[in-house]
C-alpha cells in the first residue's frame, strides 16, 4: 500500500513539473516589427491559461509558457493570431521553459 | 496679449508648429490593439486615438492643426472621425504586405483663436472665389476625407505610399506621401530597432517636401523625428510619437 502511495505521489508531482514545463511555440510568417508582435503578445497574455509569453522575430517564433495545470487550445490561438493579422505556420508542444527558449535565441544570435 | 509673448513661449509655439503633418494619420490597427499617437510638422499638429475594431476594421480620431502654405496663411483645425479597412494583407517568409481604405466626415473651422491679420486673407480668398464671406468666419464646415495605404516591410526594409484627400463646401486638400526606410540591423522584439530613410511629401499648391528621419522603435514606442531639407516656411522639424496599448 505503502509503495502504491509513493508511486501515486511521484507521479502526481511529474505530471505536475510535465505540466508546467510545457510550452506552445508558434511559428507565424509575416511577424517583422514589434507593432506586429506586440499585438499578438497582448492576445496571448489574455488568455487566463498563460503564465508567459516570449517573441522572437529573428526566429519567427511566439512561445507561449501554461500556467500549471492548464491547457491552451491550439485551435483558439490559431484565431487569436489571425485576428492579429498574421498566419500561423505551426504549432508544437515542447518542454523547454520560456529561459530555456530565450536562451536558444539567444545562443543562435551570437 | 502679444507683449507677454517671452522668448520661451514663442520658441515653444515655434517648436509645436514645426511638428507636422497627418503622413502617419490613417494607420490600419490590430483587433483589440489601442494606439495613441502625436505627430507634429512645419504644417500640422495631429492628436491621434486608435482602436483595431475586428481582423479587418479599425476606427480612429484625429485632431489635426493645419497651418497650409506660408505663415501669413491662417490656421485652421479639423476634427476626423474615420474606419480604415484592410483591403489586403499578405505575409511573406520575411515581410509582410497591406493595402488599407480609409474615409470619414470631417469637421473643420479656422482656428477661433488665430489673429485677425492671418484669418484675414482666407475670409478674403474664400469672397474672392465663391462669394461667401460667412461660411469661413468661425463656422465650422463639414466634409469629408479619406484614403489608401499601401506598404511592405521586412526586417531591414519598409517602404509605403499614401493618398490622402479632404473635401468641404470650399476647402479641399489633397496629400501624397512616399516613405522608404532601411535598418542598419536586424532587431528583435525586445531589442530596439532603428531605422534611417526619407519622406516625400506633396500637399496640393504646395512644393514637394523631402524629410530625411530617422526611426526609434520598441516594443510599445515609437518615436520618429526629421528635418525637411527644402522648406521655406515656419520650421524644419518633423517629430512623430506612438504609444500602444
Amino acid at each position: 500500500m505503502k509503495t502504491i502511495k509513493t508511486i501515486a505521489v511521484s507521479f502526481a508531482a511529474f505530471a505536475a513539473i510535465a505540466a508546467h514545463a510545457e510550452t506552445v511555440k508558434i511559428k507565424v510568417d509575416g511577424m517583422v516589427c514589434a507593432f506586429c508582435a506586440g499585438a499578438i503578445e497582448k492576445k496571448m497574455k489574455a488568455n487566463k491559461e498563460t503564465a508567459e509569453v516570449f517573441v522572437s522575430l529573428e526566429n519567427k517564433i511566439v512561445a507561449v509558457a501554461q500556467k500549471p495545470g492548464q491547457k491552451l487550445d491550439d485551435a483558439k490561438l490559431k484565431a487569436q493570431i489571425a485576428d492579429a493579422g498574421y498566419e500561423v505556420k505551426g504549432i508544437e508542444r515542447v518542454s523547454a521553459t520560456i529561459k530555456d527558449i530565450r536562451e536558444e535565441v539567444k545562443a543562435k544570435k551570437s | 496679449m502679444s507683449s507677454m509673448r517671452t522668448p520661451f513661449a514663442t520658441a515653444l509655439i515655434a517648436a509645436l508648429s514645426a511638428m507636422a503633418t497627418s503622413s502617419h494619420a490613417g494607420f490600419f490597427i490590430p483587433k483589440d490593439i489601442t494606439m495613441l499617437m502625436f505627430t507634429a510638422t512645419p504644417d500640422e499638429q495631429n492628436y491621434e486615438l486608435a482602436y483595431g475594431i475586428d481582423r479587418r476594421v479599425s476606427g480612429a480620431i484625429v485632431f489635426t492643426r493645419l497651418q497650409q502654405g506660408s505663415n501669413t496663411a491662417p490656421r485652421r483645425n479639423l476634427a476626423t472621425a474615420q474606419l480604415a479597412y484592410l483591403v489586403h494583407r499578405q505575409p511573406t517568409t520575411d515581410g509582410i504586405f497591406n493595402a488599407y481604405l480609409w474615409a470619414g466626415p470631417i469637421a473643420t473651422r479656422i482656428d477661433p483663436h488665430a489673429p485677425r491679420s492671418l484669418v484675414e486673407p482666407m475670409r478674403k480668398h474664400a469672397a474672392d472665389k465663391i462669394g461667401k464671406v460667412s461660411t469661413v468666419e468661425n463656422k465650422a464646415q463639414i466634409g469629408a476625407q479619406g484614403g489608401l495605404w499601401i506598404d511592405f516591410e521586412t526586417r531591414s526594409i519598409y517602404t509605403r505610399v499614401k493618398f490622402h484627400g479632404f473635401k468641404t463646401e470650399d476647402w479641399r486638400r489633397n496629400e501624397v506621401v512616399a516613405q522608404a526606410m532601411l535598418a542598419p540591423y536586424k532587431a528583435d522584439y525586445e531589442d530596439i530597432a532603428s531605422w534611417g530613410g526619407v519622406q516625400i511629401k506633396r500637399v496640393s499648391g504646395n512644393k514637394t517636401e523631402i524629410t530625411p528621419y530617422v526611426r526609434f522603435f520598441q516594443r510599445r514606442w515609437w518615436i520618429d523625428a526629421g528635418v525637411s531639407v527644402d522648406r521655406t516656411h515656419r520650421d524644419n522639424f518633423f517629430f512623430n510619437v506612438s504609444y500602444t496599448f
